[in-house]
């Protein structure tokens, strides 16, 4: 029987007057990696800022119905212990510019209470950019700043910075929408082998359905703020039941 | 008609270069003058003895220096830095990261109205809360009023300056669990590191050439040193007021040579920002 890590369920998100998620419900499997594919504009990013209530941020932005990650009530809990059980990449590689490659990945740590001490804090920041598949190009590199790397490198540390904190669930936000095809494939060997040995769960937005078959165990297809198809990546791909989601794999939409 | 277009062309380029030249002449004249003028005042006396001695008395020879009022000015600028840089980060931080709470807007509000305040005004607000219940003019009266000077140009200094921090940083800091105040002082702040401080030294500067603030409320004499900060205390800028306004030719020159400190004081602290805080690049 398959255990869900994150439980939608009817969920709606207004942004302003703008009916963005239009009662969404999915349930995402554990220690998988579940993609959510579907064209720009159809509320995917909307849909995954709900499950760490970093939608929040936006002051126009109201919820309405139940998400749950690994059991907990994620909307009467408190926002930023949430947070700190669910790691997320942006698609903008986003370093703090202001601190050091070391500083990047030790910063996660430290606040999510993994590591305080000196000699932890080395530990848990090399282990993270090992599996982040960065360690070997910056290790003579920590103090520099993380400006001075190139943008798929940027990237890898965003990663290795949300490994570091040690989450159960790890979102991320069109990943590689912004880099070369080097990076995307470290990062998708990085994010299967993060399911694989620390058996996290993973929930990947991208509008690219090959990486969706590449990657994915699962998918869901998502269109105009509902989904409309959910099914691990096989069926989804031979067998689509849904005329959108033939659509968007022969690429008639996107 | 292309020679016309030529013609039009070179006599605009023309026009708007004399109008250059017509706004800069004044501040070039200026400053020069206080440097020639200056210069020679101090170079009479020697550069130390004019910091550290006292004025001449009016209607004796010789120069003397601007001691007391370079220790009040020191000791107005510092008092009023520490009174006005914490509330003006702490006023920044919470307009730009809380722009919603009613606190937030009427805060903005009121420091807006107060940049609008004639600062003679200010120095009389200041005169009536501390200056009459303490039955003296004192350097913390004087201090005061000059925070209240600093407090809103800083503030709008900074809320520029952090407001110009992409939201993806803040997006990170709030990703990996930072709170609210986490998020602000470890990343906004952070980054706009080079703002701050440069808002921050923006405000000093200004509360040090101010000297309506400090009409009513420091008081001090231009021949005796501060001894507390609840006693009165003079400053270079009420100096050259008071001494610029005299017939005397020696006190006339001692104006000039504190006008030349007060201009080398703001060009030290701009140089030393310049050189000393690395920007941040994003």
């Amino acid at each position: 029987m398959t255990r869900y890590a994150i439980e939608i369920e009817d969920l709606h998100v207004y942004i302003g007057s703008k009916h963005i998620l239009k009662g969404v419900n999915l349930r995402i499997p554990q220690s998988a990696i579940t993609v959510i594919l579907g064209p720009s504009g159809s509320g995917k990013s909307t849909l995954l800022r709900t499950i760490n209530r970093l939608i929040e941020l936006n002051p126009e932005a109201r919820v309405r119905g139940r998400v749950r990650v690994l059991g907990i009530d994620v909307y009467s809990a408190d926002p930023y212990e949430v947070r700190r059980m669910i790691g997320m990449v942006f698609q903008v590689p986003n370093p703090f510019p202001h601190m050091s490659i070391f500083d990047n990945v030790a910063i996660a740590a430290k606040i999510n209470g993994v590591a305080r001490k000196r000699e932890e804090l080395e530990k848990v920041v090399r282990w993270a950019l090992e599996k982040a598949m960065l360690w070997d190009e910056v290790k003579d590199r920590l103090r520099d700043p993380p400006t001075k790397l190139s943008g798929g490198q940027q990237q890898r540390l965003c990663l290795a910075r949300a490994i570091a904190m040690r989450p159960r669930v790890l979102l991320l936000d069109e990943p590689t929408a912004n880099i070369d095809v080097y990076n995307t494939v470290k990062i998708e060997n990085a994010l299967k082998s993060l399911v694989n040995e620390l058996g996290i769960t993973i929930v990947l937005v991208t509008h690219m359905p090959q990486q969706a078959l590449r990657i994915g165990d699962y998918i869901a297809v998502m269109y105009d703020g509902r989904i409309v198809e959910f099914g691990p990546v096989d069926q989804v791909s031979l067998n689509p039941r849904s005329e959108i989601t033939r659509r968007l794999l022969r690429g008639e939409i996107g | 008609m292309s020679l016309r277009r030529k013609l039009i062309d070179r006599a605009f380029v023309a026009v708007i270069a004399l109008l250059s030249a017509v706004g800069i002449a004044p501040l070039f004249y200026i400053l020069t003058t206080v440097a020639i003028r200056g210069a020679e005042a101090i170079a009479r006396v020697g550069l130390w003895r004019f910091l550290t001695s006292i004025p001449p008395a009016p209607g004796t020879h010789g120069l003397g220096g601007i001691g007391p009022a370079l220790a009040g000015t020191l000791i107005l600028t510092a008092l009023s830095t520490l009174i006005g840089v914490p509330i003006s980060i702490g006023v920044a931080l919470l307009v730009v990261e809380f722009p919603n709470l009613f606190v937030s807007r009427a805060v903005r509000a009121l420091s807006k109205t107060f940049m609008e305040i004639p600062t003679i005004l200010l120095s009389m607000l200041v005169y009536t809360l501390l200056v009459v219940p303490m039955h003296t003019p004192s350097a913390i009266a004087g201090a005061l009023a000059l925070s209240l000077v600093m407090i809103p140009y800083t503030t709008t200094y900074l809320e520029t300056y952090l407001e110009s921090v992409p939201p993806i940083y803040r997006e990170a800091g709030y990703a990996i669990g930072m709170t609210k105040a986490g998020v602000a002082l470890r990343v906004v702040m952070g980054i706009a590191r080079k703002g701050v401080l440069l808002g921050i030294v923006m405000g000093v500067a200004r509360a040090l050439g101010e000297t309506a603030p400090l009409l009513f409320t420091a008081g001090g004499s231009h021949y005796a040193y501060p001894t507390s900060l609840t006693g009165p205390v003079d400053s270079i800028t009420l100096l050259i007021f008071d001494f610029a306004m005299t017939p005397y030719t020696n006190l006339i020159q001692v104006a000039w040579g504190a006008a030349l400190v007060l201009v080398a004081m703001y060009l030290a602290i701009f140089l030393a920002i310049k050189l000393l805080v690395k920007e941040v690049r994003t």
